[in-house]
């Protein structure tokens, strides 16, 4: 059975824009939505609404031959299949431990949980013979002029984006996951995340008070922006896949809260009680650059100018944006380490994320970041049936 | 580098008369006072307000016409203590051809809005003001030369909640950065002599010697307090990092202090820590003789005031910067000594405007030096290390008023 990919996103796809234009208004978050559907040419957890609580973790393949590692993504589909449909767990011979945590209780709920499923460019080393079917623009992320990376946060064979509504469901799958590959995967790093509430209305805040996300593609622009399809000069099986670059940035909290507002806002560009740009009134206003080619009002350096210069030459570069907020024990310092949880999705990460790094190079607000993490990944092309498993066209 | 974004500044009663203009309160010679203000009106809402008029007005604008400055202020309303009112301008510029008929065009816009015309004047540098009976804020349009125009919107008056501290002019400001140069000089004059030493002592063979050569340096690089690339690129060419180079602590781009560091700890022969050292020396001498010309602008260096100590809570305490020597309770030692020389660079204008700032920070920077001694003997107890943290972090809440109380007015 296949099921028709294009209608579900479609669908996906008005009931996102409905959900904005939802929050916008009536200044409530926004929970009422559809399960997200498993089976389709793309992995869910890319165009789907951000849900409230996500979790980033990479893991390193610890098996040696191919047929090894086909086992592990078809453990992996299945684990994943039954977690974002939800059910009864299997049951147990008496006597041996439950197979499931029971976290989420007896059933377990979809909850709008997704997972998205990526591979590193160390997958494709001599270890399983998969070099000649590599994506041919996954490489290593390399370290940026502000970047001060530390090795145990970076990179890894294999990356899950877990999201969902819930905090414990999150946990709950992750758990799952980890369980049923043991001995194969081992956990590398992993990194809890948040969505907060609209603050009181609009786009979602940051730690640092000010509304990040405003500006994004939408699914319409998906085969422009997102996908992997025929033509790029990809293998084969990487069609409908994505791009992922996920970056572990800390916020210098304490210092930004010994700054001025105006410094503040200066540095991003937008006012942060309405997240209007600096020329504008509200949060959906479009930033005016030509009227302000010196940077009178939004500051030549700004950080919203600099990622998204809003001109016909940038348009290629523009990326879809998914990240959340962090905050996660302390620094050596005393301070919170807390901070984004940067992820974007697109087709070519030289042509789209690295060059907006690149603009991002004399960003103000590098003084208050310091990316410590992450890495390239390439997201799977979806799961299409029953019959199919993750990471099927590259195995076989 | 951080610099700072002078488009706002507040200006008190007392306030340079010549700000005041700068401004275009000129337009308003007599104070002017909403016949029906709203209760409602903040400053928040004024400059909601304000921002309106403005892209209401400027969407009449040929498209040709860009902004080229901003500049926007509370001012003290002319004869009501007390109160303020929201004056912005915006000078706005043509690519070529000077503007023409825009006046028209708005006298025509306003007067079907329903705005009172104050104040039409004709000629060569033809001026118009109106008000909005509805909030009494006024708006004005002048052609200034033919080549520019300027915009101008003022609130009614108003209560702040907290009266605007006056902004500095260049002058009080200036003298600051002489004495924050002088200081700097005579320190660079001596770090010159500390990187002889330091050559001396690696050509000698005699690790020990060496690194002790190198922490006296490394301290007396601190002392300059150069946070954030102060210098710019001679900044991390003296004192950079390898984070973030392509090739680590192998990168040819990591030179400087913290490299002679890292080769003193690291076992690297002498002939190579010689080559960085040659090159650091070179580094001071290039920064000595241009020190005029890449030292921090008057405005900016208030900034550094509090930035100093943010560099060593973020960099020396967190062991971003150890390279080996495990001296980052020395260097924030050192850093707390620059901070202090620039707090007496701006005693006089800090006591001026806050009295009771500067004897807090003095008590707080004591607290700091006690627990910096207290955990720079011997191994470094984990309350000894808390009892830093603690310390510098009330210092550094106290120092973030400085650079509000230290703005400078836009000229």
């Amino acid at each position: 059975v296949t099921v028709n990919r294009r209608d579900l996103i479609r669908r996906l796809g008005a009931g996102a824009a409905g959900a904005a234009v939802a929050g916008l208004a009536g200044g409530e978050p926004v929970r009422a939505q559809a399960s997200p559907q498993f089976h389709g040419a793309h992995q869910a957890g890319i165009f789907t609404p951000a849900q409230p609580a996500a979790v980033f973790a990479a893991f390193d393949v610890t098996v040696d031959s191919v047929s090894q590692l086909a086992d592990v993504f078809r453990a992996l589909t299945t684990r994943a299949r039954f977690l974002t449909e939800g059910g009864e767990p299997a049951a147990a011979p008496d006597g041996d431990p439950p197979p499931d945590s029971g976290v989420l209780g007896p059933r377990v709920p979809a909850d709008r949980l997704t997972i998205t499923m990526s591979v590193g460019a160390s997958l494709f080393d001599g270890r399983f013979a998969l070099a000649a079917r590599k994506p041919i623009r996954l490489t290593t992320m390399p370290a940026f002029p502000n970047d001060a990376l530390e090795p145990a946060w970076c990179h890894g064979d294999v990356l899950l984006q877990i999201c969902a509504d819930s905090t414990d469901t999150v946990h709950h799958a992750l758990r799952d996951i980890t369980r049923r590959t043991r001995g194969a995967l081992q956990l590398r790093y992993r990194l809890g995340g948040f969505l907060s509430p609209p603050r009181p209305s609009g786009t979602p805040r940051n730690l640092m008070g000010f509304k990040d996300g405003i500006a994004n593609p939408t699914e319409a622009d998906g085969p422009d922006v997102v996908w992997v399809g025929a033509g790029r000069g990809e293998p084969e099986w990487a069609t409908g896949g994505s791009y992922q670059v996920v970056r572990f940035i800390r916020m210098l909290l304490e210092f930004w809260d010994r700054i001025s507002l105006s410094e503040q806002e200066g540095i991003f560009g937008r006012q942060r009680d309405s997240g209007a740009p600096l020329d504008g009134i509200a949060e959906t206003d479009i930033p005016d650059y030509a009227r302000d080619p010196a940077g009178a009002l939004i500051p030549v350096g700004a950080h919203i100018r600099l990622a998204n210069p809003r001109t016909a030459a940038t348009a290629p570069s523009r990326i879809l944006r998914r990240g959340y907020n962090y905050d996660s024990g302390l620094l050596p310092n005393g301070n919170l380490d807390a901070g984004l949880i940067f992820c974007c999705y697109q087709q070519d990460i030289a042509r789209q994320f690295a060059t907006v790094q690149r603009r991002l190079a004399e960003d103000g607000l590098n003084d208050y970041i310091r990316p410590f993490g992450g890495g390239y990944f390439f997201a799977l092309p979806g799961v299409t049936s029953p019959q199919d498993w993750y990471a099927r066209t590259l195995l076989t | 580098m951080r610099s700072r974004r002078t488009v706002i500044v507040a200006i008190a009663a007392t306030a340079a008369i010549a700000v005041a203009v700068a401004l275009g309160v000129y337009l308003w010679p007599h104070g002017h006072h909403a016949k029906h203000p709203s209760p409602a009106l903040d400053s928040t809402r004024v400059r909601e307000l304000t921002d309106g008029y403005r892209r209401d007005t400027v969407a009449r604008l040929p498209a040709r016409l860009t902004y080229t400055e901003a500049v926007r202020a509370f001012v003290a309303c002319p004869g009501a203590p007390g109160r303020y009112l929201l004056s912005s301008r915006y000078d706005l510029m043509p690519e070529s051809t000077a503007p023409s008929g825009v006046l028209g065009t708005l006298r025509r816009y306003w007067r079907q809005r329903g705005y009172r015309i104050v104040n039409d004047t004709p000629g060569l540098t033809p001026q118009l003001l109106v008000e909005d009976p509805a909030d009494g804020f006024r708006l004005g349009i002048s052609q200034r030369t033919a080549r520019y125009l300027r915009l101008a919107v003022s609130s009614p008056c108003l209560s702040l909640a907290v009266a605007p501290e006056s902004p500095l002019l260049l002058t009080d400001l200036a003298a600051a950065q002489g004495a924050y140069e002088r200081y700097v000089a005579g320190l660079l004059g001596q770090l010159a002599g500390d990187v002889a030493a330091l050559r001396t002592a690696v050509a000698s063979g005699d690790t020990a010697q060496a690194r002790a050569a190198w922490l006296t340096a490394q301290l007396r690089w601190e002392r300059v307090g150069a946070a954030y690339g102060t210098f710019g690129d001679l900044s991390d060419a003296i004192d950079g990092l390898a984070q973030g180079l392509a090739g680590g602590t192998a990168d040819p781009g990591f030179t400087g202090l913290h490299r002679v560091e890292y080769g003193l700890w690291h076992g690297e022969p002498a002939a190579g820590v010689l080559r960085v050292v040659d090159r650091l020396a070179a580094d001071v001498v290039r920064l000595r003789a241009t020190l005029d010309q890449v030292a921090p602008e008057p405005a900016d260096l208030p900034l550094r005031v509090h930035e100093i100590l943010e560099d060593a809570q973020r960099d020396h305490l967190t062991g971003l910067t150890d390279y080996g020597a495990g001296a980052g309770l020395a260097e924030t030692w050192a850093d707390v000594d620059a901070t202090q020389a620039l707090l007496d660079v701006y005693a006089p204008l800090l006591t001026q405007r806050r009295p009771a700032l500067l004897p807090a920070i003095r008590i707080n920077v004591d607290g700091l030096r006690r627990a910096l001694s207290a955990a720079r003997t011997g191994t470094v107890s984990p309350g000894a290390r808390e009892r830093v943290n603690a310390a510098l972090g009330a210092v550094l809440e106290n120092l973030a008023s400085v650079p509000g109380l230290l703005e400078m007015a836009q000229s």
